[in-house]
């Protein structure tokens, strides 16, 4: 059979020495006058010899911890500050003892397990949707250079019938505008302006489909600010005549030349007048 | 049989260097060591098979051997697993062969990294990798076979437990995808049991990374 102070021996000895749980014991003010060495390991340095109430973690001072310490037989939770320096919440159990009241504190196994596995499960998670997310990345971007591929070919196929129907426009105004009527020869205006119109839109769609490809070329050269201008200028003169309005050309005196592709500019310079 | 614990192309200092990251819970060495071998730009497998493979076989032993706690090893494989990430900026930016490949783990298998790894595996070789993740019911992987057109599922179990669920989705998925050829791997046949497997099913096992490769390459060369 079981000798009882053997046993009582080797509890005592696994509870101060070894086990997972905290033995605080209180004088008669609750002050802590001893720890084991789990409590020791786990709270703040200086737990002993301050009373209980100042170490726990009450910021709205709520708890009436004297008359909790007195309230053996049941379970309180407790937060205290930790030597890691984040707060943890113990299951508090107080036992009255003829020099005071020993205090027994664990945190809930069962919580840490399930937070534990919260954690695990949201990691896992999370990696998942990481590598999905690249995943999904790579096969955008595959779409994306199909949708620019077929935005090429198909912008490259419809400039040559453009072309052609700028072309022969032009050549009926100029070779036989004369044998024409004046509604005619606006219907051929219209068709050249309606052509010019869409293949400026094709042209901006190539360019489109190149720059999103990066495959965009840039045609470096010297140029000063003064032929960037002058070579943009008689084309929008050319516009603002049409629609009667005069255009005032006024170009700092600055003789300095940069690597630019001056066509580039003069198309940007055009689109912004 | 497989040889869990041989030495790959990791230099021996820095999987231990790795390891000791592991079983210490210092991320930043574990990171600093991936790095390191990601950047000596061996190939992936090496880095999968040799560092990552190697380590967690050998967390495990000492798991069970009762030198570290299951926590330990639990937080082992998560750190292992959130590595892989680094792998997948290069990984995914290489040119695909508009194959496709599902992997997932059985019903109630909660270890995914290995199937992570296959999935990557198939990345590495052009293909697309679905990778479903732990604890997927079957259903969720004949949609995504169907979805994708998938030409190949590999079936992930860890342990021998997950074997029965192994059997099951694999007549769920023959049943409804007669021609998709059925991988099946994972640590359960570490010590074995891979040519019953194969006879039973009628299913290709493959114990190693290595094994996969090959058996992509064949694939590849057969289509």
């Amino acid at each position: 059979m079981f000798d009882r102070s053997d046993i009582a021996e080797a509890m005592r000895t696994y509870v101060l020495e070894t086990a997972q749980v905290m033995v605080l014991h209180l004088d008669a003010d609750d002050r802590v006058v001893g720890a084991n060495d789990q409590a020791l390991r786990v709270l703040r340095a200086g737990t002993v010899g301050r009373p209980l109430a100042e170490q726990i973690v009450d910021f709205n001072h709520t708890l009436d911890v004297p008359a909790l310490i007195r309230q053996t037989g049941m379970v309180h939770r407790l937060t205290l500050s930790t030597a890691s320096g984040q707060p943890e919440t113990f299951g508090f159990r107080f036992f009255s003892i003829s020099s005071g009241v020993l205090a027994l504190a664990s945190l809930d196994f069962q919580e840490q397990l399930e937070l534990r596995n919260e954690v695990l499960s949201l990691n896992r998670e999370l990696n998942n949707l990481t590598r999905q997310l690249h995943q999904a990345n790579a096969e955008l971007r595959e779409l994306n250079q199909l949708k620019n591929q077929f935005l090429g070919m198909a912008a490259h196929d419809l400039r040559k019938p453009i072309g052609l129907i700028m072309t022969y426009s032009e050549f009926v105004l100029d070779e036989a505008g004369v044998q024409l009527s004046e509604q005619q020869r606006e219907f051929l205006r219209t068709c050249l302006r309606a052509a010019t119109g869409m293949k400026q839109l094709i042209d901006g769609f190539l360019d489109l489909a190149v720059i999103e490809s990066g495959h965009l070329r840039l045609d470096l050269a010297p140029a000063s600010a003064r032929e960037m201008v002058a070579g943009a200028e008689p084309m929008a003169q050319l516009v603002a005549e049409k629609k009667g309005i005069t255009l005032l050309v006024d170009v700092a005196d600055d003789t300095r030349r940069l690597r630019v592709d001056a066509s580039k500019l003069q198309q940007v310079l055009l689109n912004l007048v | 049989m497989n040889q869990p614990d041989k030495p790959g192309f990791v230099p021996e200092v820095v999987y231990r260097a790795y390891l000791g990251g592991l079983l210490t819970h210092d991320l930043q060495q574990c990171h600093a060591s991936f790095q390191q071998w990601l950047e000596a730009d061996t190939g992936l497998r090496s880095t999968y098979e040799d560092l990552v493979r190697r380590s967690l076989y050998q967390v495990g032993d000492l798991w069970e051997r009762g030198q570290i706690s299951v926590a330990t090893e639990h937080l082992a494989t998560a750190n292992s697993e959130s590595l892989l990430n680094l792998t997948y900026p290069r990984l995914f930016a290489q040119p695909r062969n508009g194959k496709s490949a599902v992997i997932t783990c059985v019903p109630n298998e909660y270890h995914q990294i290995g199937g992570k790894m296959v999935a990557d595996v198939f990345e590495l070789h052009g293909w697309r990798g679905y990778f479903l993740g732990a604890n997927t019911p079957e259903g969720e992987a004949i949609t995504l076979i169907a979805e994708k057109r998938s030409e190949v599922v590999a079936l992930s179990v860890a342990t021998t437990f997950g074997l029965a669920e192994v059997v099951s989705a694999t007549a769920l998925i023959r049943a409804a995808f007669p021609e998709v050829a059925i991988l099946v791997g994972g640590q359960a046949f570490r010590w074995g049991g891979k040519e019953r497997v194969e006879r039973l099913l009628g299913v290709r096992c493959l114990t190693s990374l290595g094994e996969l490769e090959a058996w992509i390459k064949e694939h590849d060369n057969h289509v």
